[in-house]
């Protein structure tokens, strides 16, 4: 009885913790959301945007997934949560890939701030009319 | 520890409430005046991103777990809509008064440079007749 009780008290412990855990993966979550958001603002070109816009945004999704996994401790809500973040792990690169390459086709990008030139690599041979 | 554990909820609360308003404003600033379509699309893609940490902030804080398809549909609309955008997206930009007189210019030069072609031909064409 008394060892079931006791047991009871770590497993409250525990969860306490987990859910302590899981408020400081949510503020950082949302901090990391809130700087993505700073650098959407701040930063001075499309590409940089992207890149304010994809990092730190799904590091905070996958943050919060991982305080609501914390807070619901089942095995329903880990499949959906492996879900969204699956979600965004793989969706969210390839958006901001078509993103930037459309960018750089409709020449909305100062190439002189890219290293390689996108359009025309210099293996393949210069297009005439491709996009300076 | 229920205790602490209560005081830790209503700072989370306040502090995720205040970042999450913070970073929805900031990017809706972005989705108005970004100065074209590819911007937008972006700030759009953001913003849903937003909602989804806000959906499941309110789950957490709140105790439920009823939103999680929402979270699900929701990571993969904001990937439909960005990226049929960003294959239908043409040249534009909300600066376009430049773009368009640099065209003008350009047509203009272009034009110059046939005639003065057409010139030189006729020139040249009579040369051979003499």
């Amino acid at each position: 009885m008394m060892d079931t009780l006791r047991a009871w008290e770590h497993w409250g412990l525990v969860f306490g913790l987990m859910d302590l855990t899981g408020y400081v993966f949510l503020i950082l979550g949302a901090f990391l959301c809130l700087t993505a958001s700073i650098g959407m603002i701040r930063f001075p070109d499309l590409l940089s945007r992207q890149h304010a816009a994809t990092k730190p945004q799904v590091l905070g999704v996958l943050l919060i997934m991982g305080a609501v996994l914390l807070h619901e401790r089942s095995i329903s809500v880990l499949a959906m949560v492996l879900l969204v973040s699956t979600f965004q792990l793989v969706t969210a690169p390839v958006a901001s890939q078509m993103m930037s390459r459309a960018a750089v086709r409709t020449v909305q990008v100062e190439l002189g701030t890219v290293a390689r030139d996108p359009v025309n690599p210099p293996g393949r041979g210069r297009k005439k009319d491709g996009a300076k | 520890m229920s205790e602490f554990l209560e005081t830790a909820r209503h700072i989370t609360v306040w502090a995720v409430g205040i970042m999450l308003a913070l970073d929805a404003l900031l990017i809706i600033r972005r989705l108005i005046r970004g100065p074209s379509v590819l911007n937008r699309a972006l700030a759009s893609d953001l913003l849903v991103s937003t909602l989804i940490c806000a959906i499941g902030a309110e789950m957490v804080l709140t105790g439920h777990s009823a939103t999680l398809p929402l979270l699900a549909s929701l990571a993969l609309l904001s990937f439909v809509g960005t990226t049929a955008v960003a294959r239908f997206v043409a040249r534009d930009s909300d600066d376009d008064a430049k773009v368009r007189e640099s065209r003008r210019q350009r047509a203009k030069r272009l034009r110059a440079a046939w005639q003065e072609h057409l010139e030189e031909d006729r020139h040249s064409g009579q040369e051979e007749t003499q």
